[in-house]
């Protein structure tokens, strides 16, 4: 994906996210409901939300929980709605 | 990347095969950011899905699946999944007064009065509430209570007869206790010799 970047080596990735697409108390809830599994960044430039993620442990795969984190943010988001 | 306008007419789907993703484009003025996120949420267990783009301009949501899925048909589907949601929206938007006027209909039919439970003293059961005297009355002891009151009522009669019995009149004396011949006769004899006597 274009705005994920992964470096397996690292064990790290870099999500750039518009601002008027994911809102910034989403991603930082996100960021911190992952707190057990990975450590994160989040960082405001303009109108793009830099996410830093760093694994914690060893067992996981980088791709998989940050692809799993861009989900996240999305059903977070569509939770947050309140329709009648 | 390349785009697949030439299969299917459709040109808002770019497929990148190499890195196993594809972008679908999308212009916000026609499918709203609402429909755009109800949509990606649809396919949230099939795919991984991120937005980008600028919701005034065009917005591209990158999606790549999780299993091995065809790229192509991933999009597709996701374009008529933009159309379903589309038309709920609009039939939602449309319905809006009539859902409301429901709503509001239902809460104001029902005005929120709760009758209290309350449990009997004497026996525990939980009892009624009566809405001719408005009162909560006990099934069990209720009938209980009938009966004692009928019990009371049976023997103030007797009590009442009984009374009654006491203050019989007998002028012609014939309410006396029978006894045999000879004592009566010795009795109205010794009335006459103390009335001699006398």
């Amino acid at each position: 994906m274009r705005n994920l970047k992964i470096n397996p080596k690292g064990r790290t990735a870099e999500l750039n996210l518009n601002h008027l697409l994911y809102p910034e108390d989403v991603v930082k809830k996100a960021a911190n409901d992952f707190g057990k599994v990975c450590d994160t960044i989040v960082e405001r430039k303009g109108g793009r939300i830099k996410v830093k993620i760093k694994l914690k442990g060893g067992e996981l795969k980088i791709d998989k929980i940050a692809y799993d984190f861009v989900n996240y943010l999305l059903a977070e988001i569509k939770n947050s709605e309140v329709s009648v | 990347m390349t785009k697949n306008s030439a299969k299917g007419g459709i040109n808002n789907i770019e497929v990148n095969k190499k890195e196993g993703y594809l972008i679908v484009s999308i212009n916000p003025k026609i499918y709203p950011l609402e429909v755009i996120y109800s949509a990606a949420y649809v396919f949230l267990d099939r795919a991984y899905l991120l937005i980008d783009g600028d919701p005034e301009e065009e917005i591209f949501v990158q999606m790549k699946p999780k299993g091995k899925e065809d790229l192509e048909k991933l999009g597709l589907e996701f374009n008529n999944e933009l159309i379903n949601y589309s038309v709920y929206v609009v039939q939602a938007t449309r319905n809006q007064p009539l859902r409301k006027a429901i709503i509001e209909r239902a809460l104001l039919t029902n005005t929120g009065e709760v009758v209290e439970k309350r449990y009997c003293e004497e026996c525990g059961c939980e009892m009624i509430f009566c809405e001719e005297c408005g009162e909560y009355y006990c099934p069990t002891c209720e009938e209980k209570h009938a009966q004692e009151e009928r019990r009371a009522k049976e023997e103030e009669k007797w009590e009442d007869v009984e009374e009654d019995l006491d203050f019989v009149e007998d002028p012609l004396g014939i309410a006396k206790p029978w006894r045999p011949p000879e004592e009566e006769k010795d009795e109205k004899s010794e009335d006459k010799s103390e009335g001699k006597n006398s």
